[in-house]
């Protein structure tokens, strides 16, 4: 913390002022739309926007009879669960080579795997469902949708996997083969353990980004509806504070998921240290 | 944990492993979207249509009449549809089109012709709509009438002092950021001829293309926004932010429910576009079999009779006119509006696409792009 | 006393752990066994991402009639969007958009990952930071849409106003119109900017800063000459992660921007969606190689490794 300058610098303690003022600011920034967008939920109108007419639990109790939002959210899960499941595996296996295989141009493949994310989605959205559609003579499905955001997913996998990657210290794998370890138990009991969470992170980040992901999969999805479409749909077409009781709860599910998903990865630690001690104490704990 | 020690765990295997279950869960999802068709003994029809087609309360109500589920899909430019109808093949069983873009849905082979008689319900139209001349084909009838409606201006007496008279008048600088109106390309080009003096606004090209597009841009610092659809037109007026709109019939009637002013119509000297609407059956879709049986419960009278309530423009079921022509609750909206009056509609200067449709999103984006 | 960490490194792609069983035979066929892992990414990035824009480069040298795509080579709609005076208007306003959004977000950015950093206890620094995270776990439409109800007439920010007593008409100043879309834009792009910069500045070393005063220089100066140039790097990066997507942004201009807020994405958009494919393609290919010729020039920001390390 700057207790190190402030010893030495007089305004230091009005710049401590100033700059939390302005963080707070910052929240206040990030998070005003979003307040809205909870709030404008229990909204008595019908009309999307100011003012509050009324407060009202109506749209969400309205979400448990629209069958057309169930179905949609089932067609997002199914979805984001494929992607996920595709891009971590795809991703991972990609992360080894590029941090530890010999190769030339390194910065080139670096460029080129993060080509998905920078291109923009229009772009890939309408370039799949034209390959889909005039070449492959494939229509436009959930499947390919399900593809469309592997290809964006991935590359996120490979860069925090690769990151997590790079930062491990080879030498536990070299006392390991010191040892007597092969490549595949040197894998299983060195690599693995030290980078599970970044893979656990990565997995999550797909899983959100699948969530949300609107621009490719329009293109490509043809008539099924994921969460993000349908709300698209609304924007364009009539919007009621039904669809921001539905975003609402959206944000809620996936809070609720990373909290599960941090506190999972803390019990697998705890679960794990434990029978470490197990195992060196011959006792159990 | 002594499993880990047991188990080899393979790299391979490993990923192996996971690659099955994402294949699985991929297949899955391959499932997930054939299954949402199986509902019960009916099933579902996938349609590709306007808001203003159906209600939530119709669609539940004809699921649990006639086994059949009405899965619709929103679009607004008929251009966007016909794209869709295009590259999907068998996901849409019914797409909504307007009058002179069916005659282009069968040219490209993407509809199929049908017989009145197999859609009982059809008894209940007008006899004119029976027999419109875009939608013969001898082969049948290729879409099943719905709605129809002039495109005017209206505006807010409130907030505009000197109220609009004709389209030209739009472009006065008085009306700056005052108009909203729909994303249509062709339409508002053909607008733009209308405007002009050109006889046939949906095949401008050269000099009326020029003198249409020019009219355009005079207006464009005017309009606050083009609305993605008139859901948004009938908003914008309602909270104020617009006070003029380039909307169909009804648009007082739906502005006023929805909390807004009393707003007023005004029909330009130059003459207007408008639109006749209908339901057309897709060649190549899934549930065709449940196609007829769905529009003949989809349009009858009862939920006709709704659907004017709510949207205030004109229907072609005279079963529907006659019953509100002769309840004194909505007998003098049904007459202001041309419920009664089918005849009117083939006055109006059809929609339908551009003879060179590429000319006119060029000429629309040139406007509009910067 | 030496440990692993401070014996002379060599890097990793040099050595491999040796496994004293290991013959010159098993090194040989493990050349290629070590790339093994690109080849799922490989497959599915070589059909479904390279293939797919290699056919809109192909389809940008063709032509269309009447919703048909006709496979006869032309140079003209380059043509068109190099010399058509709204295209170029709008090509250069998407790009000074973007610099300046990036500049903004960046500019933002710093002094709020300065702050965290440094006046914030650690224990709440991750969950301050997750803080900003979150807004990620809203729909991005929504969280677009909600700046209507703020920016609009009858939004937040003019009920405030009318109810302050400052203004009778709403104040039309931001929405349907580029500033809205500006706004927008940093609101958007503002975290990946702040983990960028943030991940970076947790990594510096604070004492080096105490050691300029030390040597003399004021606090100010302190910062500015010895913090400043080893955050390039982290400022080359954050800029690249906001600038590149911006350039592609259609869907929030499209929801705030009327029709004034239009960007190259929109334009796009639309020749697409008239079926106009070989202009979009077009556009989409110019768009394209500003975006890889940025990624080449700054690829040195790509090497996350110092950046995101945990």
């Amino acid at each position: 913390m700057a207790h190190d300058m402030e010893v030495v610098n007089p305004r230091a303690g009005l710049f401590r002022v100033i700059l939390t003022a302005y963080g707070l600011l910052i929240y206040l920034f990030l998070f005003a739309p979003i307040a809205v967008m909870i709030l404008l939920s229990f909204n008595k109108s019908k009309v999307v926007g100011f003012p509050m007419t009324g407060f009202t639990l109506d749209w969400y109790s309205s979400l448990t009879q629209n069958m057309i939002i169930q179905d949609a959210l089932g067609k997002s899960l199914a979805v984001g669960i494929s992607v996920t499941v595709l891009a971590t595996v795809i991703g991972t296996a990609a992360a080894f080579p590029l941090v530890r295989a010999h190769i030339k141009y390194r910065s080139a493949v670096r460029v080129f795997i993060t080509l998905p994310i920078m291109i923009p989605g229009l772009l890939i959205g309408v370039a799949i469902l034209v390959l889909s559609t005039n070449i492959l003579h494939l229509q436009p499905s959930l499947p390919i949708a399900v593809i469309g955001q592997t290809v964006l997913a991935t590359p996120f996998v490979i860069l925090v996997v690769s990151s997590r990657l790079e930062s491990l210290d080879r030498n536990f794998e070299r006392a390991a083969a010191d040892l007597g370890a092969g490549p595949v138990q040197r894998f299983s009991f060195v690599v693995l353990p030290l980078v599970y969470p970044g893979i656990v992170a990565a997995a999550l980040m797909a899983f959100t980004l699948s969530l949300d992901e609107f621009v490719v999969t329009n293109f490509i999805i043809g008539s099924d509806q994921t969460l993000p479409i349908y709300i698209y749909s609304q924007l364009k077409f009539g919007i009621t504070p039904e669809v921001n009781a539905l975003a609402s709860l959206m944000l809620l599910g996936t809070i609720a998921l990373v909290v599960v998903t941090a506190l999972g990865l803390r019990l697998i630690k705890m679960l794990t240290a434990k029978s470490r001690q197990e195992e060196k104490t011959g006792v159990p704990a | 944990m002594a499993s880990l020690h047991s188990t080899k765990f393979d790299r391979r295997t490993l990923l192996l492993g996971s690659l099955a279950l994402g294949a699985s869960s991929f297949v899955m999802t391959g499932c997930a979207s054939g299954a949402s068709d199986t509902g019960a003994a009916g099933g579902t029809v996938n349609w590709l249509t306007w808001s203003d087609h159906f209600s939530n309360d119709q669609l539940k109500k004809v699921a649990a009449s006639s086994k059949i589920t009405g899965g619709p899909k929103l679009f607004s430019d008929n251009a966007d549809a016909l794209l869709q109808i295009k590259q999907t093949g068998s996901q849409f069983d019914i797409v909504s089109g307007d009058a002179l873009w069916v005659k282009k849905y069968r040219q490209e082979g993407l509809i199929d012709p049908f017989q009145m008689d197999e859609i009982a319900v059809s008894k209940e139209l007008y006899s004119a709509a029976r027999d419109f001349s875009f939608l013969k084909d001898p082969q049948g009838y290729l879409g099943y009438p719905f709605s129809w409606s002039s495109v005017q201006i209206y505006f807010n007496p409130k907030l505009v002092k000197t109220p609009p008279t004709s389209w030209e008048s739009l472009t006065d600088p008085a009306y700056k950021g005052l108009i909203v109106a729909e994303n249509i390309p062709t339409d508002l080009l053909a607008i733009g001829g209308i405007a002009t003096g050109s006889k046939e606004p949906y095949a401008l090209k050269g000099d009326g293309l020029s003198k249409a597009s020019d009219f355009l841009k005079a207006l464009k610092p005017n309009i606050i926004k083009l609305a993605s659809q008139n859901n948004e037109i009938i908003s914008m007026l309602a909270s104020g932010e617009a006070a003029i709109g380039i909307s169909n019939l009804g648009t007082d009637l739906r502005v006023k429910s929805a909390g807004g002013p009393q707003i007023e119509a005004a029909y330009p000297t130059e003459g207007t576009i408008g639109f006749i609407d209908a339901e057309m059956i897709t060649s190549k879709g899934a549930h065709q079999k449940l196609v007829r049986p769905f529009l003949n419960a989809m349009e009858t009278s009862e939920y006709i009779v709704e659907n004017f309530k709510t949207n205030g423009r004109p229907l072609f079921n005279e079963k529907a006119a006659n019953i509100l022509l002769n309840d004194p609750k909505t007998a003098q909206d049904a007459k202001r509006l041309f419920m009664g009056n089918p005849e009117k509609a083939l006055a109006m200067t059809l929609k339908g696409p551009a003879e060179n449709q590429q000319s006119y999103t060029e000429a629309f984006n040139q406007i509009f792009g910067a | 006393m030496a440990t692993l960490e401070t014996a002379t490194r060599v890097p990793d792609s040099e050595t491999r752990p040796v496994n004293p069983r290991s013959g010159v035979a098993r090194r040989e066929r493990r050349n290629w066994r070590q790339y093994v892992g690109f080849t799922p990414a490989a497959i599915v990035f070589g059909i479904f991402f390279i293939a797919p824009l290699c056919l809109i480069v192909v389809y940008s040298f063709w032509q269309t009639k009447d919703y048909n795509l006709v496979p006869e080579f032309t140079t003209k709609n380059y043509e068109t969007i190099t010399t058509t005076d709204t295209y170029i208007k709008t090509l250069g306003k998407t790009i000074l958009m973007a610099l300046l959004a990036t500049a903004t977000t960046l500019a933002i950015a710093f002094p709020f990952c300065y702050w965290l950093v440094r006046y914030v206890p650690p224990r709440l620094q991750r969950v301050l930071f997750l803080l900003v995270i979150l807004p990620f776990w809203t729909s991005y439409l929504l969280r677009v849409y909600a700046w209507v109800a703020i920016l609009g007439d009858h939004g937040a920010i003019n009920v405030l106003l009318k109810n302050l007593g400052l203004t009778d008409e709403p104040v039309r100043l931001f929405l349907y119109d580029t500033p809205g879309v500006f706004i927008v834009l940093v609101y958007l792009y503002f975290p990946f900017a702040a983990l960028t910069l943030y991940s970076s500045l947790d990594r510096f070393d604070w004492s080096l800063l105490r050691a300029g005063v030390d040597l003399g220089a004021s606090p100010m100066r302190s910062l500015v000459t010895i913090l400043l140039p080893q955050m390039k790097l982290a400022m080359v990066t954050a800029g690249i992660f906001v600038f590149i997507p911006i350039l592609g942004e259609y869907v929030a201009p499209e929801i705030v921007g009327g029709t004034n807020g239009v960007l190259m994405g929109n334009l796009i958009a639309n020749f697409f969606k008239g079926y106009l494919l070989p202009l979009g393609s077009a556009a989409s290919v110019l768009i394209a190689l500003v975006i890889l010729v940025l990624l080449v020039l700054f690829r040195k920001g790509l090497d996350t490794k110092d950046i995101y390390g945990s």
